[in-house]
């Protein structure tokens, strides 16, 4: 399947919902959303809190499975596949980056970057976590430990992290959020930067309307449901 | 590799500092106790056999009837006597309770003694072993018999009325346990010298020994029963299975009490591996959830995690043996020291039962709490979650 530029769908959600049961009965998180996303397209993900942003980003990356439809990574379907499954597809394609940073504070800048490429098995894990902490601008940094790092400067070692294993695909969940606008606003730069490097697809929830408008569509949630589908009117990607 | 590379990172960031410690205490204090107590069961069994020096012994507070020595040469057993007592050991001014044996020739039937000539030593190239007692005219003692006289090798000291030289230090001996030998220190000397010594008097507190072998334990076990009603009331038979029962029952009890403390201890480290594998677990929640976000799958970070602690066991249990082990030799030395003994070798299996407890503890006691965390779900990190 491909998008109307022609470029090939990276992503696809079906009919995707998500209901869990709670005391008061059934809570419907997500209507049926279907989505598609080109390979090399940049999508915001928007909506007020609760709207299921968060639910729809977990169950596009694998990370959770919808109650029905299905999610379509590369041309395969992860919610007919097992954990293991899906883990494989989340290493082959998938890169995360996390509101709260999610680095591990007992482990150095390098080590942290260094992680999820060790977790494949990389042998240039050392010198490719090196390239890219350099790239984002903490070379030297390596040695340090998270804590001993600013906000802004934990956030580049967690876009350094997820552009290492140079995936397809990159979700990035409030990548922004716990950041001050100034420093919010280098992140963002930096991110579409590495991001027009990489040609990765990157797909994001923001609050930031300076952040989504960065991106080249824009979806919006409203109680479960997708309520807006467009293009950005101002799409600065590189 | 990997688990090698987070383990060392894990260890950096102090997160294991407690659970290795504490396998290194349970495996330290397992290891002490169970390989001294195999040293110990090793030197009581090869004891065990030259306990009696003999493979029965008639022993009894009046001398053997001297019609049964043709009467054992007729059954083809060997036979040979020994006599216990305590008395004086006196040199110059000085003198010293001493508990004495005075043995004949052919003594002894079975084992041999340790001597040497040099006072308080346990290299093997300074001890003699050798198969009969003093000769005439010579006295061997107990290394600490020499500063409690103030003797030195050489010196002569008198038993009674005759004086002897001391021409060796005993190391070990067969059939060392008498009733007079929580008198003092040992002296050996020959059977040919006692009536000289004058010690012995009518109404004299005696143990007299007559000590049987045999090639053929049916010749011997013949003889015995011939021999059995003619004993009186004042004299027993003893055999090498009474000795090893009692030796058997002796070192049962120790080791039970030993090993009682060692399960304590072991207990007690099992409640610290417990706590520390708790903190474990709670700190890498995090951690794991990353990781399977990262793309690893449930048993990609199980075995992450059960290597890390494979690897952690086997060093810190490594660490454990070895101090367990220095441990030991310093209990042994004292040992050795204090009670003129010399310890055989611990069995392998013990030193393997050792190391093999720091995976069994970890296995009971930190499995369960580290059991739950490669199932933790990587939606950790999402909001919605």
């Amino acid at each position: 399947m491909t998008d109307s530029i022609e470029r090939p769908t990276i992503v696809e959600a079906k009919a995707i919902t998500k209901r869990v049961e709670t005391q008061e009965g059934e809570l419907v998180i997500l209507h049926p959303v279907d989505l598609v996303v080109a390979q090399g397209e940049s999508l915001a993900i928007t909506g007020a809190s609760g709207s299921g942003k968060s639910t729809l980003l977990g169950i596009l990356a694998g990370l959770d499975l919808p109650t029905s439809g299905d999610v379509i990574i590369n041309q395969q379907i992860i919610t007919h596949m097992d954990e293991e499954g899906r883990a494989k597809v989340r290493a082959d394609y998938v890169g995360f980056i996390f509101q709260s940073f999610q680095l591990l504070p007992g482990l150095t800048a390098l080590e942290n970057v260094m992680l999820p490429l060790e977790l494949r098995g990389d042998k240039q894990a050392r010198s490719k976590a090196e390239n890219f902490l350099t790239r984002v601008g903490l070379a030297q940094r390596f040695q340090h430990y998270p804590q001993q790092l600013s906000g802004g400067e934990q956030q580049r070692v967690a876009i350094a992290r997820a552009f290492a294993c140079e995936p397809k695909i990159l979700f990035a969940d409030e990548p922004t959020g716990n950041l001050d606008s100034h420093t919010g606003e280098k992140i963002i730069e930096l991110l579409f930067s590495l991001n027009a490097d990489q040609g990765a697809t990157l797909i994001l929830i923001t609050h930031e309307e300076r952040l989504a408008q960065r991106c080249q569509r824009r979806i919006q949630l409203a109680a479960g449901e997708l309520v807006a589908n467009e293009n950005s009117a101002t799409n600065k990607q590189d | 590799m990997l688990s090698f590379h987070l383990l060392k990172r894990n260890w950096r960031s102090g997160e294991l500092k407690l659970l290795s410690l504490s396998i290194i205490l349970a495996v330290t204090v397992l290891a002490a106790i169970s390989v001294f107590t195999s040293r110990l069961q090793s030197t009581l069994i090869n004891e065990s056999n030259s306990v009696l020096g003999a493979d029965a012994v008639i022993n009894g507070s009046q001398l053997h009837n001297p019609e049964w020595e043709a009467l054992a040469e007729e059954a083809n057993v060997k036979h040979t006597r020994a006599v216990n007592f305590a008395s004086m050991v006196f040199a110059g001014d000085e003198m010293h309770l001493a508990s004495v044996k005075a043995v004949d020739a052919g003594y002894p039937l079975r084992g041999h003694f340790e001597i040497s000539k040099q006072a308080f030593t346990f290299e093997a190239s300074a001890i003699q072993k050798i198969l009969q007692g003093p000769a005439q005219g010579e006295a061997w003692v107990d290394s600490r018999m020499l500063p409690l006289l103030k003797i030195k090798m050489g010196d002569q000291v008198y038993v009674g009325e005759l004086p002897l030289r001391i021409t060796h230090v005993l190391i070990a001996e067969p059939d060392s346990s008498s009733p007079f030998s929580m008198f003092g220190a040992r002296l050996l000397m020959s059977y040919q010298d006692l009536p000289a010594t004058q010690v012995i008097q009518p109404g004299s507190r005696i143990e007299y020994k007559w000590l049987l072998s045999s090639d053929s334990q049916s010749d011997l076990q013949n003889f015995l029963k011939k021999l059995k009603p003619q004993l009186s009331e004042h004299q027993a038979i003893r055999d090498v299975n009474d000795s090893q029962e009692r030796v058997g029952r002796t070192l049962q009890t120790s080791q039970q009490f030993l090993l009682l403390t060692a399960v304590i201890a072991v207990l007690l480290a099992g409640v610290a591996i417990s706590i520390a594998a708790r903190q474990f677990s709670e700190r890498h929640t995090d951690q794991v959830a990353l990781m399977k976000s990262l793309g690893a799958s449930a048993a990609k970070v199980r075995q992450l995690y059960f290597f890390q602690l494979f690897i952690l066991a086997a060093i810190a249990s490594a660490i454990g043996l070895l101090i367990g082990e220095a441990m030991q030799q310093l209990i042994a030395i004292s040992v050795q020291k204090a009670y003129q003994i010399r310890l055989g070798d611990a069995q392998w299996l013990a030193y393997l039962r050792s190391y093999a407890s720091g995976f069994i503890c970890l296995i009971f006691f930190a499995l369960p709490a580290l059991w739950y965390l490669p199932s933790v779900s990587p939606l950790k990190f999402c909001a919605a979650n």
